[in-house]
């Protein structure tokens, strides 16, 4: 199932917060979650069958004009 | 190494019992479990460009039968999780029916230490190091324009569970330095890019200096493109210079001879095992097991240890490379080249360092055999029908031949023609075979994989060189 905005929403701007705290002057983090399921088939018959499940943070902070980007799966 | 199972409700003995459950009825299958950290800082136009860092944990269930294949993976390693990749895999095979294929076989052996590229040297260190990097090049004269500098650092570690309670695992340092020069003279502005990289610690890439000879080589190829003509055109006689120049080899040749397209019957190659597919003298194989090389495992993303796999010998075509389910249904076995980008990707199989073997002529034999061609040292970007092998590659350092010699240098060189017909023209092959510097990554089904090539001097009678020259 995938998560709920609520949640994917608390995490971003948990994220935001600790930038900000750490002396960010600006920030950006984006909170994914994504559920996908591919099937193929080749000369009539099932090949393959592929599911995703993939839950992911990306954080991007500029100190200044500096800029740093790190993301994350864990 | 890493335990997957630390921070999760998953316990190692759940795990097992989902993955027995799941793939019993099976023919093959594993599940997978990765834990990837990867860096890389760009220093462009005198400044930090750019840093990155990058986590990914994650796990892949995969289950085989027949030709069928279901996977499903996802970065959230828990009980739940896990059991949902299993639903998903049985609902897809439920009308299938095999048998479990226990064996796989067994490796002592370490290709590579286990070193943290990203924690070994200090963040800061590295910055200074590229700031360096810059003064070093900028210093070599006003002709320097810009200077671009990159590291990139990947530490993977990887657990491959199979039915049963098998266990195999494997952790694996990548590091990557690259170096971009542009000069500047007389209005014309040329580019020489140079890299190296593989499966060891920074320091042995950077120590007595080594990082200067890649600022030297960015430099040299720039200066060599700055003195440098418009190519001729045509159908001529191409020397190709040893190492790097191999990734034709790769691109036209290596792919075709990957188990899936055989099975398929997509490849030039098909139906020609045993028949003479190259000139007398070529021999091509495809090596998993050189140390510390970007392209080497000590096991592959099956857990099958890796080997020397003869692919071409004196011009016969001698084997395929496998992954266990290619091998399977071509009724042989894996050569240990089952390999996947990451744990979300599916394993296919693919190369590792493919090399073109020594023959016995010198790189001057063969340039003094030819009146009108080219000498291409190295390659940039290409384009390429990996089923086919027709490609289409740009020369980033080259010479035209006249008489016997090495003229001047050309720009714009492109290189036309394809796998199969080539490997027919090359009619000498050189002793002095060089692998490349550790900088290539192989694209396939939109997977990245890292790989190394290498080959001696060769020179092939006929090709296409695209050309401006009028």
């Amino acid at each position: 199932m995938v998560k709920d905005q609520n949640h994917l929403e608390k995490t971003a701007s948990f994220c935001l917060d600790f930038a900000k705290k750490l002396g960010a002057t600006d920030s950006t983090a984006l909170v994914t979650h994504s559920v996908s399921e591919t099937v193929n088939f080749r000369n009539k018959k099932l090949d393959e069958s592929e599911r995703s499940d993939n839950l992911g943070i990306t954080l991007t902070t500029y100190i200044g004009k500096k800029k740093s980007s790190i993301s994350s799966s864990n | 190494m890493n335990d997957f199972f630390s921070k999760t409700d998953l316990s190692r003995k759940d795990a097992e019992a989902v993955i027995s459950e799941t793939l019993n009825k099976c023919d093959d299958g594993e599940l997978y479990l990765e834990n990837s950290k990867s860096e890389s800082i760009v220093l462009d136009d005198n400044k930090i460009k750019s840093s990155s860092y990058s986590s990914d944990l994650g796990y892949g269930l995969r289950a085989v039968t027949g030709e069928v294949v279901a996977y499903s993976h996802s970065n959230e390693i828990s009980k739940n999780s896990l059991k949902q990749s299993a639903n998903n895999l049985s609902s897809t095979l439920k009308s299938k029916k095999g048998i479990y294929n226990h064996e796989i076989p067994k490796t002592n052996e370490k290709l590579y230490k286990d070193i943290n590229p990203i924690e070994e040297k200090s963040l800061n260190s590295k910055l200074e190091l590229l700031k360096e990097v810059n003064n070093y090049t900028r210093a070599k004269g006003g002709i320097v324009q810009q200077v671009t500098a990159s590291f990139a650092g990947e530490h993977k570690s990887i657990e491959i569970i199979r039915a049963g309670g098998e266990v195999l695992t494997d952790v694996r340092p990548l590091i990557r330095f690259n170096v971009s020069v542009m000069l500047e003279k007389n209005g014309k502005k040329e580019t020489g890019v140079y890299g190296i990289g593989g499966r060891q610690s920074y320091d042995e890439y950077l120590k007595d200096d080594n990082w200067k000879k890649v600022c030297d080589e960015a430099f040299r190829i720039a200066s060599v493109n700055l003195e440098s003509k418009a190519a001729p055109a045509g159908e001529m006689k191409v020397v190709l210079g040893p190492g790097w120049p191999a990734i034709l080899i790769h691109e036209a040749i290596g792919h075709g001879l990957e188990g899936d397209f055989n099975r398929k019957k997509t490849s030039a190659f098909h139906n020609l095992m045993g028949q003479r597919v190259a000139s007398e003298g070529v021999t091509i194989v495809d090596d998993g097991t050189l140390h510390n090389r970007r392209g080497s495992l000590t096991i592959d993303d099956e857990g099958t240890p890796t080997e020397k796999t003869v692919l071409i010998e004196n011009g016969i075509l001698k084997n395929f490379m496998q992954d266990r389910l290619n091998a399977r249904l071509m009724s042989t076995r894996s050569t240990g080249s089952g390999r996947r980008e990451s744990y979300k990707h599916v394993v296919l199989p693919r190369m590792r360092n493919t090399m073109m073997l020594n023959g016995k002529y010198s790189q001057e034999e063969m340039i003094k055999s030819v009146d009108k061609g080219i000498f291409a040292v190295s390659f940039g970007g290409g384009q390429v029908d990996i089923t086919s092998g027709k490609f289409v590659f740009n020369c980033t350092e080259a010479y035209e031949i006249i008489n016997g010699k090495i003229g001047s240098p050309i720009k714009g060189a492109t290189l036309i023609g394809d796998g199969p017909s080539i490997l027919k023209e090359v009619s000498l092959v050189g002793n002095n075979m060089m692998l490349d510097p550790g900088i290539g990554t192989c694209g396939k089904a939109g997977q990245g994989v890292p790989v190394g090539v290498a080959q001696p001097s060769i020179l092939i009678d006929k090709m296409t060189v695209g050309g401006t020259q009028l």
